[in-house]
């Protein structure tokens, strides 16, 4: 829609056909019937995908998506709407029933918007969308060649690769107007690998973040390929898990999935706010052992999980959720922050245009502690180190979780011995974190491939931890 | 414009660019979300939305593109982009659109769309979603609070136009209501179950109420916890659990997987690999069936399938493409199979999925399932990741009831159970009368005579 003549102000953006002017009107609308607060979030997905398969580029994706979601909040309730089609009639439309949350009379609004800075965590060198996909082939060849030379039981060799740029705004009641540029690389190779005898192995490995091709100068093709063909053939010869609770040694980056699962969920400040966490009554007390430290940041530089500006405006921060063991933080999002009077964290997140944002998480994690890796594996006379997950589940309410390994090994006399199969954790949140016996020196990130479950809406993550051991563990294997 | 007509302006977008077989998927959906919690409206969602995505042939080259801008100039546009990326994958003889044999002779499912939809009042699903949760709370004073009850309202349609000269059409409604209570234990514990009730039509629909106080017992079951030792013992699967594991071995019996020979059953077709108990079907065409429709998502004619009969591994599920792709490496697996099974969003290609999949009901009350065991586990929950359909092995975290003499006797949490999925299938020795079809995957009380579960 172009502007009309008494609206001469530049268009938001030129994927968005809209102007301050009309921003303004739209948030008006929104807060017509007396509401708290009300933003609009525009959001513009360009996404191109390649997927490969025994070395035969099988199909080359490309497609766009573009939307604009209104929310009204009013005290503890929530209006929603969202649309497709962006011209002023159909916003409005929107912004009007949204309004409808919010049982007042009708009052005038005035809303002047004036836009706000936003951080820079992801500069790209060399932007993937600005390869054309037919040159982009080679990185798939190059991981898919790489896992075959790496062992004659590989059977079969999946990659996909894509990317993504989202284009977002979002303007608020108060006046606020942030805008972002959201790149997004995915990069993934998958393999089976089969032996006469042993039968067949799945395993995969992937990368990528908030980046561009420089990234694999820092994690070649090859790499992926080799790492993913590596644990498929390895899984050959894994052996049934031990069954019952034993010490766990996890390994460096993949674990903090434990951390995503065990203290992440459940210290999200709608589950704390309305009682339904296992952490609602704990501020301020012991919930894990003194050694652990955790934090979720969104400001960690090129990380999946990382946002300049979260999905309602707030700038993301590092959020200090556990000091040495002593509850000291929830991820807020903007609700649950105001009515709690807590100050907003920047976790605020939404998969698209279509849902409403809630608290989420964005890189969390362990930071280093003070013992040697090595002097962590020979401190275990029997139990399980486990290198790579495939994910994991909590109950937030009484802090029950489950995570998966794909990589495993029995340690025997402090020294890492068999591979083992279907290595399954399960445990309770302030239980295992109160279990917490040793931590490396070795912190590091997972590379970026983690999404994140909540309510229906999936979310990018990232994970981090240090080689960790736990005491004591249940493992769910069938063996003795 | 239509739905339909959408679709078919990608198509010529596609065929004027060079694509010479093509075909176009166009989805709309209406939605009504309204969440209570503690008694008050906490969110209330509206939501119209629509998008076309269009898939492109070009000499066995496959191209997709996606677009939720659905003005002829957008759709066309679409569909140009389509043909141009089929330029650059690779020749792929399985791909392409389904052959006309599995096309035609698709007929309209009843119970699937409801004339009501559009005179639904939102206040009456806030008024339903009021009513599970009073009655949840009501049932027993330990419930001490909600996680907010839930009623969804949806209409979706889904339109598809392909260059051989197919169309269909086809709509659905579908209204759900579900809600999670809470309930506090000595020492702070909380503990959480939910429950819900889910239909094409309004009328399916439970009784609020009834829905309410399910969610009440199933929390309050979990009241005074134990772990127990690790130990070997039959494991009684609850409906629910039994489905997640129907799911699990469906998810081992998909084309995708056989092609790729990334399954445990890859070697199996035609052997007893499950108790003779265990009949196990995907049926795309009962009436009411929440996953039910005319045609799958590239315009296949769907089939009722026996995946397991009486224990024999008898067919596979299909898209057109592994279908072709199974043909090619291992025609004897692919003999007499047929598509039906493909599932499609507007973003991306086709895969495939189950439709309405079930396990057929045995002769035994759930209750005789249950008391014919003396020590062992009666699972309501499983949580996790640990299950792979490639290896069979199979470790999920569990919640339930410990079985002794027969009987339930106490909440058991924090443990797992585990064993592979092979085994549990021949170990499969008692299976309950008790199957509704009250979701897309369904089951009725399964027992297992053995699996390891790990505890203290």
């Amino acid at each position: 829609m172009p502007p009309s003549p008494e609206q001469p102000a530049p268009a938001l953006d030129p994927v968005f056909p809209v102007d301050r002017t009309l921003l303004e009107r739209l948030l008006a609308e929104a807060m017509s019937r007396g509401a708290d607060f009300a933003d609009l979030y525009f959001e513009h997905r360009a996404e191109a995908g390649l997927s490969m398969e025994e070395d035969l580029l099988r199909e080359a994706v490309a497609g766009v998506v573009s939307g604009m979601g209104v929310r009204v909040l009013s005290g503890e309730r929530t209006g929603y709407a969202y649309t497709e089609d962006l011209t002023p009639e159909a916003m409005a439309r929107a912004a009007r029933t949204a309004a409808l949350v919010a049982a007042g009379a009708g009052a005038e609004a005035s809303v002047n918007v004036s836009e706000g800075p936003v951080k820079d965590l992801y500069p790209v060198e060399r932007p993937v969308e600005g390869m054309p996909l037919r040159d982009r082939v080679d990185f798939l060849r190059r991981a898919s060649a790489a896992a075959r030379a790496r062992d004659p039981r590989v059977s079969r060799v999946m990659v996909t690769m894509r990317d993504e740029v989202k284009t977002v705004a979002v303007a608020t009641s108060d006046g606020g107007l942030f805008r972002d540029r959201q790149p997004m690389l995915m990069f993934r190779v998958g393999v089976v690998a089969e032996e006469a005898g042993k039968g067949r192995t799945t395993a995969g490995d992937g990368g990528g973040g908030r980046v561009g091709l420089e990234y694999f100068a820092r994690r070649t093709p090859e790499e992926i390929g080799g790492e993913a063909a590596r644990r498929a053939v390895l899984a050959l010869d894994a052996e049934a898990a031990p069954a019952g609770p034993m010490p766990v040694v996890l390994g460096p980056g993949y674990s903090g999935i434990l951390l995503h699962e065990a203290v992440g969920h459940p210290l999200e400040a709608d589950f704390n706010r309305k009682g339904l966490s296992r952490y609602s009554k704990q501020m301020g007390q012991v919930v894990a052992s003194p050694l652990c430290t955790v934090v979720d940041d969104g400001t960690v530089a090129s990380s999946r999980g990382s946002l300049n500006v979260d999905d309602e405006g707030n700038p993301t921060s590092p959020t200090v959720l556990i000091d040495r063991g002593v509850l000291v933080g929830y991820m807020q999002d903007r609700l649950s922050a105001r009515l709690t009077g807590a100050r907003a964290t920047g976790n605020g997140r939404r998969q698209s245009y279509a849902h409403p944002p809630m608290p989420r998480m964005t890189n969390t994690y362990l930071p280093a502690g003070p013992h040697d890796p090595e002097e962590i594996l020979r401190s275990v006379k029997r139990g399980v180190y486990a290198a790579s997950f495939s994910g994991g589940q909590v109950d937030i309410s009484k802090g029950d979780f489950v995570f998966s390994a794909t990589e495993a090994y029995l340690i025997e006399d402090g020294a890492i011995t068999k591979p083992l199969r279907g290595v399954t954790l399960v445990g309770n949140g302030p239980d295992v974190m109160g279990r917490v016996e040793m931590v490396g020196s070795d912190f590091r990130f997972s590379d970026g491939m983690w999404t994140c479950g909540k309510n229906g809406q999936s979310v990018p993550v990232g994970v981090g931890l240090p080689t960790v051991k736990i005491s004591s563990i249940t493992v769910g294997g069938t063996g003795g | 414009m239509d739905l339909l007509t959408a679709a078919k302006e990608a198509v010529k977008g596609a065929a004027e660019a060079g694509a010479d077989s093509c075909d176009a998927m166009g989805m709309e959906r209406r939605e009504t979300v309204l969440k209570v919690r503690r008694g008050q409206l906490e969110t209330s969602q509206e939501s119209e939305t629509r998008g076309v995505g269009v898939r492109a042939f070009r000499g066995g080259r496959t191209g997709i593109s996606w677009t939720t801008d659905v003005s002829a100039e957008g759709l066309r546009r679409a569909g140009r982009q389509a043909a141009e990326l089929a330029s650059i994958a690779g020749e792929d003889p399985a791909a392409g659109l389904p052959d006309p044999a599995h096309r035609d002779g698709a007929a309209p499912i009843e119970g699937l769309d409801d004339p009501g939809f559009d005179a639904f009042d939102p206040v009456a699903g806030v008024d339903r979603a009021r009513a599970a949760e009073a009655a949840a709370f009501a049932a027993d004073p330990r419930v001490t609070n909600s996680e907010g009850s839930t009623f969804r309202a949806v209409r979706g349609t889904t339109a598809i136009a392909a260059s051989d000269g197919f169309t269909g059409s086809s709509r659905r409604t579908f209204y759900a209501l579900s809600l999670a209570v809470l309930a506090e234990e000595a020492g702070g514990v909380l503990q959480r179950d939910h429950w819900y009730t889910a239909a094409n039509l309004l009328g399916g629909l439970e009784d609020p109420a009834s829905v309410g106080r399910e969610a009440a017992r199933r929390c309050l079951r979990r009241l005074g916890w134990r772990k127990v030792e690790t130990r070997k013992v039959p494991v009684v699967l609850s409906p629910e659990v039994a489905a997640s594991f129907a799911e699990e071995v469906a998810s081992a019996c998909l084309g995708s997987a056989l092609y790729r020979r990334a399954s445990f059953l890859a070697d199996s077709l035609g052997e007893a690999v499950a108790s003779p108990l265990f009949t196990l079907v995907d049926d795309p065409l009962l009436p009411g069936g929440l996953a039910s429709r005319p045609f799958d998502g590239e315009g296949a004619r769907p089939a009722r399938k026996e995946i397991f009969g009486k224990g024999v591994l008898r067919a596979f599920l299909f898209d057109s493409y592994s279908l072709r792709k199974l043909a090619a490496a291992a025609p004897e697996k692919a003999k007499g199979g047929t598509p039906g099974n493909a599932a499609r969003g507007i973003g991306g290609s086709t895969s495939v999925a189950t439709s309405n999949l079930f396990v057929e009901p045995g002769r035994e009350k759930p209750e005789a399932v249950i008391a014919a065991v003396q020590d062992g586990f009666y699972v309501t929950e499983t949580m996790g990741f640990g299950v792979n359909t490639v290896t069979g092995d199979y470790s999920k975290g569990a919640a339930g009831l410990w079985i002794r003499d027969g009987r339930l006797d106490y909440p058991v949490q924090e443990v797992t159970i585990a064993g592979d999925l092979r085994s549990m299938l021949r170990d499969v020795d008692a299976v309950g009368n008790d199957l509704v079809l009250r979701d897309e995957v369904s089951a009725p009380t399964i027992r297992v005579s053995r699996m390891t579960v790990s505890g203290r």
